[in-house]
């Protein structure tokens, strides 16, 4: 299948894609730019779709676990952590298999790479 | 003359215009509206009301047309599917309220005329606020909406022999026993004439009306049919009220029951409002400066006492008690049948004003009240049982309905499963939006520490799909069997 170039990925991610393509044209949305919506998510392999908050339940080994193995977590930074006063690079987060999706202090949003972290700093990670 | 009349006129717009747009603008019912503008222009205050008969007449129309319209919608069918709720505990309420009260008004001394009136006006709830606030709020159908409505369909029912009585007593109190069995045979026989009228000329008349297809001539058949039957009813020596009423339940079997209330609601909107006004135009604020005891006493048995009155009542039926307090705090104020049968008294001369001034005061004041009751009446209800579950609702509620007013024409998103969650970021990509609510504690912590606007809520209730903002909201998603829903506010679009 791969040598063929095909894509393997859950039925479910597709059925989404739909759900929303759906809303997005009662919201009246033009069709053409709903498409054009999903198909760069298609094109995307479905990425950002594949990862997100699982329900507490399947943080402890669930099927949902199974078919889509990429979740998201937050991590709020405390007084005392450890990370406080260190860069995204020092602390090699691709390594372990975690990817930084977004850091946020409040409402502010700051750069993934660039920043030096410091306490209240919210991060959204997704591992697998 | 005229040119007067145009001012009065805009006088009577300039203030209320203001002030039914306030009360909308809060949610209130545009009766307070009124009523406040009528405090307003009245002696007591501005004093630019014309305090002539012709004013009052007019503004008794609206009652006429009221009575009538809820003749349309009395459905004795429907009265006799529901009659534990109707019967049963709106007719407990009301005999239960009048006797504690008729029993408390000769205790203070009233004389019987007058604690009757008194009595009977503590004892109605507000229809119109009552059942705005609960439609509104998607909570008719909820166990203490239905008792409350149930209620409140009797009340409006037990009205039209309590006017009747009171029309009575203005002509000769001693006779009273002779002149209510007169009275009675004169109703069954105008009853009669009007059945009889009704069901051979009423269909056919309709029927040609309707294939003119003119929509005009319709509305003035509908107000001809109206206020002849309160003619008739006048002209036999009855509250015209009452024809009109039996003119409404008459009209309410045909088809064109629907068409004659849209047609007639126009006018009688306008002529109640006018009603409200000039009500609230009779009463003398200084009363709450001289009388303050009188209207405090009055507000009290409004409020607390009918509740605690009702509340065991409805428990006797075999309603939980939260449901019960909830329904009991729901009828805790005066209503408009109550300022109707005050203002009956006094211009009949049966109320002096040292009694009807300090009954309207509470009554208005209840009133006025009433909206924050019915705003927080799970709250009262899980404070009074020390129930933290009933209380603990609320807070949910209070805590999304303060965040979620900053959404409007948005989606709200019920559950935030993986669909949930894709929905919200595709929403969040292309400006819309999106708000959702979702059962897992620990889950929502996590997507509210991204900075998502997710709460803990169950969106099955209605509270809490209210509190994010449904009236508002263009679309509400819920994926459970892989559907859109159409949100029921999705009709404002």
């Amino acid at each position: 299948m791969n040598a063929a170039g095909a894509e393997v990925f859950p039925e479910g991610l597709e059925s989404s894609l739909a759900f929303a393509g759906q809303l997005l044209i009662l919201l009246d949305l033009p069709p053409s730019r709903v498409e054009a919506r999903l198909n760069r998510i298609r094109a995307m392999s479905h990425t950002p779709l594949r990862a997100f908050f699982h329900d507490s339940d399947a943080m402890h080994g669930d099927g949902e676990m199974l078919d889509y193995p990429e979740q998201m977590r937050t991590l709020v930074i405390d007084e005392g952590h450890f990370a406080i006063g260190r860069t995204v690079p020092e602390l090699n987060l691709t390594g372990q298999g975690v990817e930084l999706i977004d850091v946020r202090r409040g409402a502010a949003r700051y750069a993934c790479r660039a920043t030096c972290w410091m306490t209240g700093f919210v991060l959204a990670m997704c591992w697998c | 003359m005229e040119h007067s009349l145009i001012l009065c006129l805009l006088s009577v717009l300039l203030v209320v215009t203001p002030a039914v747009a306030l009360c909308r603008r809060f949610g209130l019912s545009s009766v307070l509206g009124y009523l406040a503008g009528g405090v307003f222009l009245g002696p007591s205050l501005l004093g630019w009301l014309p305090a002539n008969a012709d004013l009052r007449r007019l503004a008794e129309l609206g009652v006429v047309l009221l009575m009538f319209t809820i003749g349309l919608a009395f459905s004795l069918p429907r009265l006799l599917a529901a009659k534990r709720l109707v019967l049963g505990i709106g007719g407990a309420q009301v005999v239960v309220t009048t006797l504690a009260f008729l029993i408390a008004g000769m205790w203070l001394g009233l004389a019987p005329t007058p604690a009757f009136i008194v009595v009977g006006a503590l004892a109605m709830s507000s229809t119109a606020l009552v059942l705005k606030f609960l439609g509104e709020n998607c909570e008719l159908t909820a166990p203490h909406g239905r008792i409350a409505s149930g209620v409140l369909l009797f009340q409006d029912v037990a009205t039209v022999p309590l006017l009747v009585v009171v029309s009575i007593l203005a002509d000769d109190p001693a006779r009273l026993g002779i002149e209510l069995g007169w009275a009675l045979v004169k109703t069954a026989l105008v009853f009669t004439g009007l059945v009889i009228v009704g069901r051979r000329l009423l269909p056919p008349l309709l029927n040609w009306v309707a294939a003119t297809r003119s929509l005009e001539l319709f509305m003035l058949s509908a107000l001809l049919l109206a206020l002849s039957a309160a003619g008739v009813s006048s002209l036999a020596g009855l509250a015209p009220t009452l024809g009109a009423f039996m003119a409404g339940m008459l009209l309410g079997e045909t088809p064109f029951r629907r068409q004659i209330e849209a047609d007639i609601r126009p006018f009688r909107d306008l002529m109640l409002g006018l009603f409200f006004l000039t009500i609230g135009a009779r009463l003398d604020v200084s009363v709450f400066g001289h009388a303050a005891a009188g209207v405090l006493l009055v507000l009290f048995a409004a409020v607390v006492v009918k509740a605690l009155l009702v509340m065991p009542l409805i428990r006797a039926f075999g309603h939980s008690r939260a449901e019960a307090w909830r329904a009991g705090i729901a009828l805790a104020q005066g209503g408009e049948f109550g300022l109707l049968l005050v203002s009956s008294g006094m211009s009949l001369n049966l109320l002096d004003a040292d009694v009807a001034q300090p009954v309207l005061g509470g009554l208005i004041l209840s009133m006025a009240l009433a909206p924050l009751l019915l705003r927080f009446d799970a709250r009262i209800a899980g404070w009074l049982l020390r129930d933290e579950r009933l209380q603990a609702s609320c807070d949910v509620e209070a805590h999304i309905a303060d965040h979620g007013a900053a959404f409007d024409r948005h989606v709200i998103v019920c559950g935030l499963g993986r669909v949930g969650q894709n929905l919200l970021e595709i929403l969040d990509q292309e400006g819309i939006p999106g708000l959702a609510l979702d059962l897992d504690p620990e889950r929502v912590r996590q997507v509210v520490a991204a900075g998502r606007p997710v709460f803990l809520g169950n969106a099955a209730q209605p509270g809490v799909l209210r509190a994010a903002g449904v009236e508002r909201a263009r679309w509400v998603s819920i994926y459970r069997y892989s559907r859109v829903a159409r949100g029921g506010a999705t009709t404002r679009r």
